[in-house]
């Protein structure tokens, strides 16, 4: 991964996570964000993957 | 066309926040479906219980979020059915259940070690907030943090699980 990739998917992980809050209000921001270039939007849509693919796992029931 | 005393509250939301969620919604990837996905958020919020909302604008704009996370899901369940009909599929979708469980098991102990691995507080920290869906700023009050603790704890198993879950998947 190049830096400037490496910048982007950690920006994008912030974005992700502030936006898991249920108090967020900063849609604006995220749109501004997302907006200059269709990078941010994968980098973005990666993050929310990955935390939901977290959530899924640790919410998981396995007693059957 | 509705009459517009019968335009609810959370629908007059909508349109007067149409312009700043047609904005967002073109941000969030939809293109010239602008206004389709606009008329399923209205259709949404119509088959919704009329409760007070404390914040309608917010509201809105996270209705969309879900809307378009679940337009993405759908999107790739359907090409990953796609692929797992051509046999390219690491774990098709119909693999046999069992070997699913033991699947998702192991991620669960790798998950569980990753966030166990970050200490007692930010495993507890990422729980509260991810799983128990407690706001950044209740959990700092509930545990007497400063704010600014609480989102760095956060990173911190962000970052953990972003790479955890490179690593599985590349294994």
């Amino acid at each position: 991964m190049t830096t400037h990739q490496l910048e982007l998917s950690n920006a994008a992980r912030l974005w992700a996570m502030r936006v898991a809050d249920p108090d967020f209000r900063d849609w604006d921001g995220l749109t501004r964000w997302l907006e200059p270039s269709r990078a941010h939007l994968a980098a973005y849509e990666a993050a929310v993957e990955t935390d939901e693919w977290a959530k899924q796992i640790l919410t998981k029931d396995f007693e059957r | 066309m509705v009459a517009q005393a019968e335009i609810s509250g959370l629908h007059a939301t909508l349109l007067k926040e149409r312009g700043r969620l047609l904005r967002f919604l073109a941000a969030r990837g939809v293109g010239h479906e602008a206004e389709d996905v606009f008329h399923d958020l209205w259709r949404k919020i119509a088959v919704m219980p009329e409760r007070s909302i404390a914040d309608p604008v917010s509201y809105i704009f996270r209705a969309a979020e879900n809307h378009m996370r679940d337009l993405r899901r759908a999107t790739i369940s359907r090409e990953k059915r796609q692929f797992d009909w051509h046999g390219m599929a690491d774990v098709p979708e119909d693999a046999p259940a069992g070997e699913r469980v033991l699947i998702a098991r192991e991620q669960l102990t790798h998950v569980q070690a990753a966030l166990a691995g970050l200490g007692s507080r930010v495993d507890y920290v990422f729980r509260r907030y991810r799983l128990d869906g407690v706001g950044q700023a209740e959990i700092a009050s509930e545990l007497g943090m400063s704010l600014s603790s609480v989102e760095k704890d956060l990173q911190k198993a962000y970052r953990t699980l972003a790479e955890l879950r490179i690593k599985l998947n590349t294994e």
